[in-house]
């Protein structure tokens, strides 16, 4: 036999290639997006931290807000007027029609 | 209309032997060509909805040829050199010239042009008409049959030569 004939001699493959190939086409279909796991997981993740950063919003805003109104009601006129205990009070003149200056003095009790 | 997957599994059947025969010419690694063959397959399949089955033989041809081209290509990159299998199988009560043999015909072989050498081995082995490896290739018909012609004895020449 010559070296043409050699290099051009049939050779038969080895088995089980058509066994190997219908099983990574079935594997196929299953893993057939992985991207789309990875997309979801990102979406979840992102809203995960949309919502932990939201809520951090809301509770400053709520916090805001109480503050607020403390501070209202801290320099907001009494209801009922001035009332002065164990001492007395002397309203003086102020430049503001809502500033209200007070001259206070207690008495020793 | 969408490839079926009976239709692939027909086609590996059918072209199983002829892509062996030719890639192996060109890896000389048998794991390697049957991971390329199975690779051919399962790319073609999961682009299924864009392959016509009445040309699938074809575009299998096409395929396997270019992902051959591109491992070769991964070797000379990586400086692989695969083992010579055909070395490895010739063992001891093998004589000097049939150890060499395998050796001759790669040597031979590699001296060809890609080009050369895929029409060379594709008239051989892929059972393609003239039209059809014309079609598989690239390249115009007339040009097949010179170009086989002229590796044909280009190749014996080398292997005459060698001998």
């Amino acid at each position: 036999m010559n070296a043409t004939t050699l290099l051009f001699l049939p050779l038969q493959p080895p088995s089980g290639g058509l066994a190997r190939l219908r099983f990574r086409v079935e594997q196929s279909a299953v893993q057939r997006r992985p991207w789309l796991v990875a997309a979801t997981g990102f979406a979840a993740t992102a809203a995960l931290a949309l919502i932990w950063l939201l809520s951090g919003t809301f509770a400053q805003h709520r916090e805001t807000t109480r503050l607020t109104r403390a501070l209202q009601a801290a320099v907001a006129s009494p209801d009922n007027g001035i009332r002065v205990e164990h001492g007395a009070a002397l309203a003086l003149p102020s430049g503001q029609a809502n500033v209200h200056i007070y001259l206070v003095e207690t008495t020793p009790r | 209309m969408a490839l079926r997957q009976e239709a692939l599994y027909a086609s590996f059947k059918c072209l199983e032997k002829p892509l062996f025969n030719v890639l192996y010419r060109q890896l000389w690694q048998t794991q390697d060509c049957q991971d390329l063959i199975q690779d051919t397959c399962l790319r073609l399949w999961q682009r299924r909805e864009r392959v016509d089955e009445t040309t699938l033989d074809a575009l299998v041809w096409t395929t396997a040829l270019n992902l051959a081209k591109n491992r070769l290509r991964w070797r000379v990159l990586r400086r692989h050199e695969p083992l010579d299998e055909a070395v490895v199988a010739l063992a001891d009560d093998v004589s000097e010239e049939d150890f060499l043999a395998p050796r001759q015909l790669h040597a031979a072989l590699r001296t060809l042009s890609r080009a050369s050498q895929q029409v060379l081995l594709l008239s051989e082995f892929s059972g393609l008409s003239g039209s059809e490896l014309a079609s598989v290739l690239g390249i115009p018909p007339g040009t097949v049959a010179s170009r086989k012609h002229a590796s044909m004895a280009r190749l014996k020449q080398l292997v005459s030569k060698q001998s």
